[in-house]
């Protein structure tokens, strides 16, 4: 759409970039279809002791291994624990993990990013060379090494995936800071006397808001689907912690596999819609943040 | 001016490596235990003063630093340790294991790129029509669901239930060699593990084609008179498949990772099963080992992409 056909602005009221930029997501059905189904998916995770009065854990040897009835909806486990409340709590940890990794390789990636692409140099360079070190590997290889030292568990899972996913956050905002160190502003309060942090911290990294949010929103999908992986191995989160990757791992002994699909397949339904509501998202954000860009 | 580009790609290249191995090095310093542990468990029927021996004899008595250059010159010589199941060379573990996972990349890899391009040329062409809405959803479903979810799932219809193919494995135990039942036990994990790059290439090449159709040249050649066909097979496809390359050397990691799970869930005799066995049983040596390998094969496919693209397209800076 061109600038100067927006109604809005012949009616001579200016929106802010940011108010165009949500109208034009909210144009996009995909992205409103992917946001509400997230949405939901939240809401249905926290309210699960609403949803369900069974708990994650209790086991109920006698109805092991059922069929969905109305009793359980979709069925029970081995030892009879309720697969529906599972498959809920699972969905508590498995967003949480996304979420929180996500904000770890956020915050490192952007870190690096800005340092390496302001000062430029011998920073950049070692930056640079510890990404393409880290980008060496795939992300699956380096969380199964990295849980084998450290062992598993929720905290190892988190921060080792945080750890993994930086270099892409950091690239991006590298190659805009490297842009914005040129800009007038940015010179214009160096010649003033704006301390260095300052002018990072308050002038440029506004401007990098975009980039890190569309990525932030796709690592998020990332994080979770690299989780279910690692949990589905038995190298994340341990059980009898549900995660949706650990309830999954039900499905490795081909007797589960074969005889009792509803112990496994809800939690399996439950990770691809959750990642393809968030790549929706993110591709409806990066769209509206950046409409020259077409998707 | 491209020797020159080759030569500077190397010598990024070769550091790059050398870093690789040295973070592979901390990070078998942090595995609890003595190294020694490993060669003579502490409850093995031996003395101190045997120990003192052994340790200095593995060269295990020097600083870290220095054992650093011990370990690269041994990683250099493809001495990668021992297995601690069975004490045999990490080496010829993965040598006998890289065959079947090489067959199911390269199977997986064609797969995806042929579908993928062919499925991605057709939705840009016919944007906006049935078959366009069909694959674009599909594609996206297709990078939204993790390789082993994918692999249970198509184990389940396809062998449980409709029992079109074998439940995994390699070949048929016992019998000798038949072409068709390799085939037959590799169709499923190379078509399972070639979704996810399948989807991603043609969404790529359709993005990449709509972008190129917009530009101005086509439209020149358009109002020429030149076909809508010929326009875009000849036109619009050559610059728009030039970057396709890029892509496929980015899927490696993707492919490797991807393999790791797909040899889990159909029992499939390679490196990504080997790697988890070791990950299991806390095989250090094996999953270092195959970690360096797996880094240093990234590397190189990235090497050779960037290559690659520079021979074909006469566009790119060589100063960058």
């Amino acid at each position: 759409m061109q600038e100067g056909m927006d109604t809005a602005e012949i009616a001579g009221t200016v929106r802010s970039p940011s108010r165009r930029a949500l109208g034009r997501f909210l144009r996009n059905r995909f992205a409103v279809a992917g946001f509400a189904v997230f949405v939901l998916l939240v809401l249905v995770s926290l309210g699960a002791p609403l949803l369900t009065h069974y708990s994650a854990n209790a086991l109920d040897m006698l109805n092991s291994s059922q069929g969905p009835t109305s009793q359980h909806l979709f069925g029970t486990d081995q030892i009879g624990r309720d697969t529906f409340a599972r498959t809920l709590y699972a969905g508590r940890v498995s967003l949480a993990v996304g979420v929180v990794a996500t904000l770890i390789s956020l915050f490192i990636g952007t870190l690096l990013g800005a340092l390496a692409g302001f000062f430029g140099g011998i920073i950049d360079l070692l930056v640079m060379r510890f990404v393409d070190v880290v980008m060496a590997f795939p992300a699956i290889i380096v969380l199964l090494t990295l849980a084998t030292i450290v062992g598993p568990g929720l905290a190892t899972t988190i921060v080792v995936i945080g750890l993994v996913y930086w270099p892409v956050p950091c690239r991006l905002v590298r190659s805009k800071f490297l842009v914005l160190r040129q800009r007038e502003f940015i010179r214009a309060a160096e010649a003033v006397g704006v301390p260095m942090w300052r002018i990072i911290l308050v002038h440029a990294l506004p401007n990098v808001v975009d980039v890190v949010v569309v990525y932030g929103s796709l690592g998020v999908a990332n994080a979770i689907l690299l989780e279910a992986g690692l949990s589905f191995l038995g190298e994340g989160i341990q059980p009898p912690t549900p995660s949706w990757g650990n309830l999954i791992n039900a499905a490795q002994d081909i007797s589960t596999l074969q005889e009792y699909p509803w112990q496994w397949a809800p939690a399996g339904i439950a990770i691809v819609l959750t990642v393809l509501a968030i790549n929706f998202i993110g591709d409806g954000l990066r769209d509206a943040l950046d409409p020259r860009i077409q998707g | 001016m491209m020797i020159r580009y080759i030569t500077r790609r190397l010598i990024i290249t070769v550091p790059t490596l050398i870093l690789v191995t040295m973070l592979l090095y901390v990070l078998l310093q942090f595995i609890p235990g003595d190294p020694l542990d490993a060669y003579a468990p502490p409850d093995a029927p031996i003395s101190i003063a045997q120990r003192i021996v052994l340790r200095h004899s593995l060269g295990l008595d020097h600083p870290p630093v220095v054992r650093y250059f011990f370990w690269l010159r041994d990683t250099l010589q493809g001495n990668l340790g021992l297995r601690a199941s069975n004490f045999q060379p990490v080496s010829d573990a993965i040598a006998n294991a890289i065959g079947p996972t090489l067959i199911l990349m390269g199977t997986s890899l064609t797969i995806a790129i042929v579908l993928g391009l062919v499925l991605g040329i057709i939705s840009a062409a016919r944007r906006g029509s049935f078959f366009d809405v069909f694959f674009t959803v599909s594609a996206y479903l297709g990078i939204s669901m993790p390789p082993f979810w994918i692999g249970l799932v198509g184990l389940y219809v396809f062998a449980l239930v409709l029992h079109w193919f074998p439940a995994g494995g390699f070949d048929t135990p016992g019998q000798p060699f038949a072409l068709w039942d390799h085939l037959h036990h590799l169709i499923l994990p190379a078509a399972f593990l070639s979704v996810f790059n399948l989807a991603a290439i043609m969404r790529y090449t359709r993005s990449a084609l709509l972008e190129e159709i917009g530009q101005d040249y086509i439209r020149t050649a358009r109002a020429k008179g030149v076909s809508k066909r010929i326009v875009l097979s000849r036109h619009a496809l050559r610059n728009a498949l030039l970057p396709v390359v890029t892509v496929i050397g980015a899927i490696i990691p993707s492919l490797l990772g991807g393999a790791v799970f797909i040899e889990s869930v159909f029992s499939w005799p390679g490196m990504g099963q080997l790697y988890l066995a070791g990950v299991q049983a806390r095989d250090y040596a094996l999953v270092m080992g195959i970690t360096l390998v797996t880094a240093a094969a990234v590397l190189l496919t990235n090497l050779l992409t960037d290559i690659a693209y520079a021979v074909i397209d006469p566009r790119i800076r060589y100063d960058d």
